[in-house]
């Protein structure tokens, strides 16, 4: 069914360019719809980027199709008002009234074209009293209370600020959201016919990480603390209260989670029951909760001896959850995702390729169009879609 | 209004997260959630408030699936369904006799998603795994820091990410099937979930041979920005600002005139400029140096912990946190959804259920067990 939905794309921010991807490896056809003139945001001005952004921005639109319109005379807005009488779709980050493309607005198309779904990513939404607040993936980020337990317990909480997550994860978290709300409109019109407009506010789609958090408050619970000292944290970036840890090895640090009792048992005679585990202390879950800090740095004697790699083989062989801390590098080289054929290559320029992230779901039936055509030059389809250059 | 999922049954074998969290969000769109549990083997979340918030507004019936009689019934309730999801560890729900292959012989177009930490397929596939290890099995979180810091722990952010895809595939393949009347199999692995969002720090790495450093609160993207310490106890507020405009504003604001004209970017003029902006920002509460910032265009927030989030009263405004009566009787401010539909469309935010509690509906008003037949079922601890 995707390959007959008409999809255009207004914006440029990572959230509306995701969804977009993501429609477009479903099968949609995705067309990014520029303006001649239109002021470029700071954030993706191509003057300053870099190699690895502009090809960053090759990978989010690759599969999808570009115009370039000109509003200031009469042809550019009977260019629009054809694309838009013939779409299924719309996603677009342009706030109605900020912009100069209010032809475009939900108010607007709506009135030619009642089966339109119309998904618009607002950084606090479009009503209430922070509207007109201005986000960032940093500023979204730290407000969505997402911030403090990223680092973990600091030693000097008056020095060390929260820091968010790197790779623009907020906008990535809000394109996914803005495609699950989409779909869910998507299958409400194939059953009603009816159309509609949808509104996704960053600021809640990060919120939504934290309902677990949320809960906690709900039910009077207090928000962990930052404080090392308060903490009593584990030797090296611990999770507290999951019995888990980020133990050194020989070549980095490995990540354990021996939390359940048989789990423990068998990270136990891994270790080659050395006598300090027959401790009373350590002999519950309860008990070596309490004193994880003297137990992590009991184990870290083990693990240091060990490489990264041939630790997390030795636990899972014993079925304990246990994965090396890996770099990128590490990723690209890992046979897991390769023998998933996760990754994409994406064509270049030059001849040469990329790999770039595929999809985390494997489908049955369903074909996806996960390679696609190079990520289209500005107006590039002018002809195909418009009629002229 | 009818919601979007309105009609669709959801069988939700899944547990702890990341499975939880996404039928949570079918069932709050519509769809009927009949999550299935027993006490031999409680969800792990079931003691906390967590669980309140993972399992809203679904249907909660308790089947042994380790008994013969127990899969007979989960496998009845296949057949009446349109989406099934478990996240068993690979291998375990087709021993049991409720694999795929097994559950479309009476239900050809059920669609079924199993999600695993690595996926089904592949050297890896029997790796036992948590969420959080996975944030540092995929390098995730060698993308965050302080730079040059030591690993980050990572808080909790694989299993809700999960948790909204699993929901976004799931409306995807339903929509599938109403066009195409095919069901199918999805094989979901929550590690590749993580690394579809890591695209920049992929492509880096192939291009320069260099991993991405953290950034900590710097962006490549800004002109300037930070996060700076605000009057106190660990208050922060943070800001980006995204034009040379902004930037004189800015220095106007915190009373860093000799910078007003210099670039951003350049080292001495950030450190000089970030002093002004710190003394600045510490005579302030958060929220006030987040209003004066905001007045003069440039992006601001607070830093804030789940418990700022939660009192702030901004969320209640936008209807994000619905007034529900959880299952203890008390009133309180719970999660709905992160979208907003025009339409007049009053998501289903209910409170989670308790274990068993929809036993006779599901038993016997939806399967037609009679009372001797159900009472026996009770009795011989299949339905426990």
């Amino acid at each position: 069914m995707f390959n007959k939905l008409k999809v255009l794309e207004i914006g440029h921010d990572i959230s509306t360019l995701y969804c977009g991807r993501i429609l477009s490896i479903m099968g949609a056809e995705v067309i990014k719809v520029e303006f001649v003139r239109c002021e470029i945001p700071s954030d993706v001005s191509p003057k300053n980027r870099s190699e690895s952004q502009k090809e960053f921005l090759a990978a989010m639109n690759g599969g999808k199709k570009a115009v370039r319109i000109d509003l200031s005379g009469d042809n550019g807005k009977r260019d629009v008002q054809n694309l838009l009488n013939n779409s299924d779709i719309i996603i677009t980050n342009v706030v109605e009234g900020k912009e100069q493309h209010s032809i475009f607005s939900y108010s607007e198309v709506k009135q030619t074209n009642k089966g339109l779904v119309y998904l618009l990513f607002s950084d606090f939404g479009t009503r209430g009293r922070r509207s007109k607040w201005k986000g960032t993936d940093l500023t979204l980020f730290h407000m969505s209370g997402n911030a403090p337990g990223l680092i973990g317990p600091v030693s000097e909480p008056q020095k060390q600020p929260p820091v968010r997550a790197g790779g623009y994860q907020g906008e990535f978290l809000s394109g996914l959201t803005g495609c699950t709300a989409l779909m869910m409109a998507i299958f409400r019109r194939n059953i009603t016919g009816a159309g509609g407009y949808v509104e996704i506010s960053k600021y809640e789609a990060l919120v939504n990480q934290t309902i677990a958090g949320l809960a906690n408050m709900a039910f009077g619970r207090s928000a962990p603390e930052r404080d090392l000292e308060k903490v009593k944290e584990a030797s090296v970036g611990g999770m507290v209260g999951a019995i888990g840890g980020v133990l050194p090895a020989k070549d980095g640090y490995v990540a354990i989670s021996p939390r359940e009792d048989d789990q423990w048992d068998r990270w136990v005679q891994l270790m080659g029951e050395p006598e300090w585990s027959r401790e009373e202390r350590f002999s519950s879950r309860s008990g070596r909760e309490e004193n994880h800090e003297e137990l992590w740095d009991l184990i870290a004697l083990w693990t240091k001896k060990f490489s990264k790699h041939e630790i997390a083989q030795l636990g899972q062989d014993k079925h304990i959850p246990c994965f090396p801390v890996n770099t990128v590098e590490d990723l690209l080289a890992d046979e897991q995702f390769n023998h998933r054929d996760f990754f994409i290559d994406m064509n270049l320029t030059d001849g040469g390729s990329l790999r770039i992230p595929g999809v985390p779901y494997k489908l049955s039936r369903m074909p996806m169009n996960l390679v696609g055509s190079p990520a289209p030059e500005s107006g590039q389809h002018n002809l195909e879609l418009l009629g002229h250059s | 209004m009818r919601l979007p999922l309105d009609g669709i049954r959801v069988l939700d074998l899944s547990w702890i997260i990341a499975g939880p969290t996404a039928t949570r969000l079918l069932a709050i769109m519509g769809a009927e959630v009949v999550k299935i549990g027993s006490s031999r083997r409680p969800d792990p979340s079931y003691s906390g408030p967590a669980f309140h918030s993972y399992n809203q507004s679904k249907h909660y019936a308790s089947v042994n699936i380790a008994s013969e009689q127990g899969v007979e019934i989960v496998r009845t309730l296949a057949s009446l369904s349109d989406v099934v999801i478990e996240n068993f560890a690979t291998g375990v729900i087709e021993r049991r006799g409720l694999g795929y292959q097994e559950l479309r012989k009476s239900n050809p177009s059920i669609i079924m998603i199993s999600s695993s930490g690595v996926g089904h397929t592949g050297p890896k596939k029997d790796h036992v795994a948590y969420g959080s290890l996975l944030q540092h099995y995929t390098g995730w979180n060698s993308q965050s820091g302080y730079p040059g810091g030591t690993p980050i722990k990572g808080g909790l952010w694989a299993d809700p990410w999960v948790g909204m895809e699993l929901a976004m595939v799931i409306a995807t393949c339903l929509n599938y099937r109403a066009s195409s009347g095919k069901g199918q199999y999805v094989d979901f692995s929550m590690a590749e979930a993580l690394v579809g969002s890591m695209t920049m720090s992929v492509i880096h790495q192939q291009i320069t041979g260099q991993p991405l450093l953290p950034q900590g609160n710097e962006d490549y993207f800004d002109l300037h920005s930070g996060v700076y310490p605000c009057e106190g106890d660990d208050r922060w507020v943070s800001l980006s600002v995204r034009s040379l405009e902004q930037w004189r504003s800015l220095c106007d604001l915190v009373g860093a005139l000799e910078f007003k004209s210099e670039n951003p970017k350049n080292t001495l003029s950030k450190r000089g400029a970030n002093n002004f902006i710190s003394n600045w920002t510490r005579q302030h509460s958060d929220l006030e140096a987040t209003e004066a910032l905001q007045s003069l265009g440039i992006a601001s927030a607070p830093s804030w912990n789940v418990y700022h989030v939660y009192q702030d009263d901004f969320l209640k405004e936008s209807n994000y946190l619905v007034e529900t009566e959880t299952n203890d009787g008390e009133t309180r401010f719970m999660p709905g959804v992160p979208w907003w539909f025009d339409d007049g469309l009053t998501p289903n935010v209910k409170a989670a259920p308790k274990l068993g509690r929809d036993n006779r509906l599901i038993f016997r008003d939806l399967l037609g067990i009679e009372d001797k037949e159900y009472l026996g079922l009770v009795k011989s601890k299949v339905l426990e």
